[in-house]
């Protein structure tokens, strides 16, 4: 899941290295810039979110319902972006939402990625039996469409928050440890490596120190994409009324909720926009690692 | 040849066999079935809701041992008993039979919209490197990946059913039926082939064999579609099929919106009734289906490219 965004030039790239001005470096990794704006906006949104609110999310106001936001009705514009069926204070809603599928994405994509990573190591660097296991359960587990095993599995043991972040985690770990797996590959039959075994260096050492450092840079952009992923999960499974439940919505619920009430109120998609921004952001963001970290696809994308 | 497919055979039934198992276990790890069968009209005396709790689990064989439940689950697995659903009271695998057209056409549908408007996008964007017509390209495969499918079904629904009045809103029944759904469920799928038959075709474009063609005076339209084509159409192939998993995921939304009686739908009914048997029975059927695509698509590459039977 990566967008092809990146309209990168080589020639423009190597001069901007020479130094020109700080506007044509700007403008040379503008894909990347805008997705760092994105990020660190939702970042924010999402931590300060509660003092943010210029309202209590939860104020129920029926002399209000369905209140357009406040550029579109001048006159007595109630909220900023509006509210909601119950009156409810659309912009505050989804600052305080927005908390929530921060912590399940960053968390989630955490988890998949130190799982990954390590196993990925470990199955790359031993090979043999440990390698064969361990793939053909990435095998299985890949074979249940990842959305199909994730409803399941929150009808057989729950939802709740950390059960939602721990499945949606485990659920990931497949993507980074192949990938790890076939850079470690290559990597531990380099000189390096050999010397290092050579001087008596331990396993783990040599997994951790020599061939981890390495090898982890496509796991830095897969995490970059793996988040706008979980992003659009959480926002899935709230929809199907399998998320998190808590007092505020996360914004897949908010969407659910006002499902029928958006034909009267084209404001209640903000909270889609907000996804739909987030998602292509964490792409962005991705797009750019990659360019930047792996010097050998530069100028070749695009 | 043969040595390959026994090998290939074997891998995809441990597959499944450990689908299998993982799920059996998650049901019974997740609480007692029993319980769900027992009706507990208030008139009932504790000691007969218990007797009827007992009667359950001895029908469900739920009183043996774990392990003995797993073989005699397997032995009546082979045979094609699945158990019955809690909700409706028929056979688990009558219900998948009953709906399992409905979703396979609407995947096919969606896969061939997939793929007829993905590979034109990527196409055109290729030849017209860098122009407006390229960026568009871009801007709708960005769309495709970054957009939550739920609530673009909504949108088309408010427009092309609601505001429009061409379609209709949900359901089944006539051909108009389908096509909302199908286009939801392709924009993953479009996006995804848009970007790799781009990529591809300027990969194809760049390599001598197209050079060559050209500077013998072949038209371009000969030289794109004879040459350049049909050596990217293996790696679209594999997107189209890699990205299988993902789609199939995807119909459980996109049959919830439209109300679509298909198997992703009759999943997320199950889920929220607690109908554990039809969830099983539909987790075992993706599990399956992804399985046996991905055999086929090893098999046929085999047959194709010798050097992948002796990997």
């Amino acid at each position: 899941m990566n967008a092809a965004v990146g309209i990168s030039d080589a020639v423009s790239r190597s001069r901007a290295k020479r130094g020109k001005s700080i506007w044509r470096r700007i403008w040379i990794h503008r894909i990347g810039i805008v997705g760092i704006i994105i990020m660190v906006a939702f970042v924010v949104a999402a931590v300060f979110g509660e003092w943010l609110a210029p309202k209590d999310p939860v104020a129920i106001d029926l002399k209000n319902p369905l209140a357009k936001p406040v550029w579109a009705d001048t006159e007595n514009g109630v909220g900023l972006l509006g509210t909601d069926n119950l009156g409810r204070d659309v912009l505050s809603r989804m600052l305080v939402g927005s908390q929530l599928s921060l912590i399940v994405a960053f968390s989630a994509m955490s988890i998949g990625m130190v799982a990954g990573v390590f196993l990925g190591l470990l199955t790359g660097f031993k090979g043999g039996k440990v390698d064969d296991v361990i793939m053909r359960i990435a095998d299985t587990q890949t074979a249940i469409p990842f959305l199909v095993l994730l409803i399941a599995v929150i009808a057989f043991l729950g939802g709740g928050l950390l059960n939602m972040i721990v499945f949606i985690g485990i659920g990931s770990w497949v993507g980074f440890a192949r990938l790890i797996r076939g850079e470690v590959l290559s990597i531990r039959e380099r000189d390096y490596v050999h010397a290092a075994r050579a001087l008596g260096v331990g396993d783990l050492r040599i997994m951790l120190r020599h061939i981890m450092p390495n090898a982890i840079q496509p796991a830095i952009v897969s995490a970059s994409l793996t988040f706008g992923g979980v992003i659009l999960t959480e926002a899935a499974l709230s929809f199907l009324g399998l998320g998190v439940n808590t007092l505020v919505p996360t914004w897949g619920k908010m969407i659910a909720d006002s499902r029928d009430y958006i034909t009267l109120a084209w404001h209640l998609n903000f909270p889609a926009v907000a996804i739909m921004l987030v998602v292509l952001g964490a792409n962005l963001l991705g797009d750019w690692l990659r360019d930047i970290l792996d010097p050998r696809l530069r100028g070749r994308r695009g | 040849m043969g040595a390959f497919i026994v090998r290939r055979l074997i891998q995809a039934a441990l597959v499944v066999i450990s689908v299998v198992t993982v799920v059996f276990f998650l049901i019974r790890v997740s609480g007692d079935p029993a319980s769900l069968g027992v009706s507990l009209e208030e008139n009932r005396t504790q000691e007969e809701i218990q007797e009827e709790h007992e009667r359950v689990k001895k029908q469900l064989g739920l009183d043996r041992h774990i392990v003995i439940q797993y073989f005699l689950f397997w032995g009546r697995a082979v045979r094609g008993e699945f158990g019955y659903s809690f909700r409706y009271s028929i056979p688990v695998t009558q219900l998948i039979i009953d709906r399992l057209p409905n979703s396979i056409r609407l995947g096919l549908l969606a896969a061939a919209i997939g793929v007829a408007a993905g590979l034109p996008l990527g196409i055109i964007a290729a030849l017209n490197r860098g122009s407006i017509l390229d960026n568009l390209a871009t801007g709708i495969s960005v769309f495709g990946i970054v957009v939550p499918q739920f609530w673009l079904a909504i949108m088309l629904i408010i427009i092309f059913s609601v505001n429009l009045g061409w379609l209709p809103t949900s359901g089944t029944g006539s051909w108009k039926h389908i096509i909302l759904p199908a286009i939801t469920l392709s924009t993953g799928l479009v996006a995804t082939v848009a970007r790799i038959s781009r990529s591809g075709m300027l990969e194809a474009l760049s390599q001598d064999y197209v050079r060559t063609a050209m500077a013998k005076g072949l038209s371009q339209r000969l030289v794109i579609f004879r040459h350049a084509l049909r050596n990217g159409s293996i790696s679209v192939i594999t997107v189209v099929v890699s990205s299988l998993p993902h789609l199939l995921g995807t119909v459980v939304i996109v049959e919830v919106v439209f109300a679509w009686p298909g198997v992703g739908n009759l999943m997320a009914q199950a889920v929220a009734n607690r109908d554990y048997p039809v969830v099983f029975i539909d987790v075992l059927l993706f599990g399956t289906i992804t399985v046996l695509i991905f055999l086929i698509m090893d098999l046929v590459y085999a047959m194709v490219d010798p050097r992948i039977r002796h990997r």
